[in-house]
């Protein structure tokens, strides 16, 4: 990893680090090629932790962040300036996590209806009950009454509550007005406790 | 439900993480309220150990995603030039059609393909043909050389040329020979058609009434005949200015019926 790193910076030194966002978006418009790839090393890991909470799974998020990248780079014509990159980049990237999770839903379904038939499926994404120990307990509880959210509601959490972005932020992300963040916010908690009230209370950290 | 229980549910959906004391005392009390805030606080707990859970580094290469972004440019270059092609070549059939139709066809010259019937509409004759399908070469020889399935000839035989036709077939009689209908009672090429089986068929019987000879084999369908000077190199008689449009041959018993120096070439 560190070696991938070392070569990512060594790529980057052909362009000024101190451009802005915008204004490196402005270069990679034009075909700068070195102007992306400095965007790329900026966001790279913010994107990828976003999208890594959503989905739990190193390649899936690895997999949407390389999406997110080349659907920001492919329509950079379309970012307006009107808004910051990161967070134009951001609302990519939550788009494509729904897309995903839209996915996903639909492959649970299927596995859910192929095993009402008693087909020998494996549930691919089942924890293993042996690797779950009493140290991860608690992040299992927490991920998944998270993973049991829709995905407007998961957004929320992650957004707010474990990335700890404020409210205009995110408003500016979805595009919505902040009154309507902070409502979904509390919508979104409330829905997110009752999914994990009783795990927790499996655990034993409620009573 | 109390002010004070309203007042509570109302902070811990604002985040709080402590209570004022009035409310502290109130949960003492109040079992729902109770709930409420462990509920809460395991949240808050929860919330803080995700935080801290490390996320793993984003191990993806900025080559990998280049290569992506240089293989959708160029899988997307045919599309880039393809739309617009394919606009223009939609613009030039289109434009094609129309112009084909709406073109006269009378103002056209007869060209290699163009039927008997078509010929004989937009030109005037320059021959003088007899003015029945049934009469025999006329005085100044004037013959058409038509072969089935090949574009008309008009052949000129006022020139030299057509003494080679009158010697090619000794045998046959001049019944056979072709007529050009009149275009007047040519309307279509179904109609030249119609009419050019008609004489065949007429010149046949009154051949086979007077016993002749027919030409090649005896159950034959009706067929054209022609006969055409040879020369050493093929078809030729550049001295009487005759013209020959391509001819196809027929199967080689219609071979050399004539002369050493002639054929007669026909087509089934």
């Amino acid at each position: 990893m560190e070696r991938a790193l070392a070569m990512d910076n060594l790529h980057a030194g052909a362009v000024d680090r101190t451009l802005t966002d915008e204004q490196l978006a402005a270069k990679a418009r034009e075909g700068d090629t070195a102007a992306m790839e400095e965007l790329y090393l900026r966001y790279r890991q913010p994107v990828f932790r976003i999208v890594y909470r959503s989905t739990r799974n190193i390649e899936e998020a690895e997999d949407i962040v390389q999406d997110v990248f080349l659907k920001a780079f492919e329509r950079l014509h379309t970012f307006r300036e009107q808004s910051r990159f990161s967070t134009w980049l951001m609302r990519i990237a939550l788009n494509l996590c729904t897309d995903r999770a839209r996915m996903r839903q639909r492959r649970q379904e299927l596995l859910e209806r192929e095993a009402e038939h008693k087909l020998a499926w494996c549930h691919p994404d089942a924890p293993d009950p042996m690797e779950t120990t009493q140290q991860n307990a608690f992040y299992e509880a927490f991920y998944t009454a998270l993973n049991q959210l829709p995905e407007h509601h998961r957004q929320m959490i992650i957004l707010r509550d474990l990335e700890e972005m404020d409210y205009e932020a995110i408003a500016q992300i979805l595009g919505t007005s902040v009154g309507a963040v902070k409502l979904r916010v509390m919508r979104a908690r409330r829905a997110f406790k009752t999914k994990l009230e009783p795990l927790l209370r499996a655990i034993g950290e409620i009573e | 439900m109390k002010p004070l229980c309203r007042e509570l549910e109302r902070l811990v959906e604002s985040g709080v993480e402590r209570l004022p004391d009035a409310l502290q005392a109130h949960l003492t009390g109040c079992a729902k309220c109770q709930r409420v805030w462990r509920l809460h606080r395991a949240y808050q707990r929860a919330l803080h150990a995700a935080r801290r859970e490390l996320t793993p580094a984003c191990e993806l290469p900025w080559t990998r995603v280049q290569a992506q972004l240089a293989a959708r440019a160029v899988s997307r270059r045919p599309l880039a030039w393809l739309r617009p092609a394919l606009g223009w070549g939609m613009a030039v059939a289109v434009a094609l059609a129309v112009g084909a139709a709406l073109l006269p066809w009378g103002n056209q010259q007869p060209s290699q393909g163009e039927t008997l019937a078509q010929a004989h509409r937009s030109e005037p004759r320059a021959l003088d043909t007899p003015p029945k399908a049934d009469t025999t070469r006329d005085a100044a020889g004037a013959v058409s050389i038509e072969v089935q399935g090949v574009a008309p000839a008009r052949v000129d035989l006022r020139a030299p040329a057509a003494r080679i036709v009158a010697q090619a077939t000794p045998h046959l009689r001049d019944s056979v020979s072709l007529h050009l209908p009149t275009p007047e009672t040519l309307q279509s090429d179904a109609d030249a058609i119609r009419h050019r089986r008609d004489v065949i068929i007429e010149s046949r019987r009154s051949d086979e009434a007077a016993g002749a000879p027919a030409l090649g084999s005896a159950p034959a369908p009706p067929f054209t005949v022609a006969s055409l000077p040879l020369t050493p190199f093929g078809v030729s008689d550049q001295a009487a200015s005759v013209e020959y449009l391509p001819i196809s041959y027929g199967s080689p018993s219609s071979y050399y019926e004539g002369s050493n120096n002639e054929a007669i070439i026909g087509s089934f």
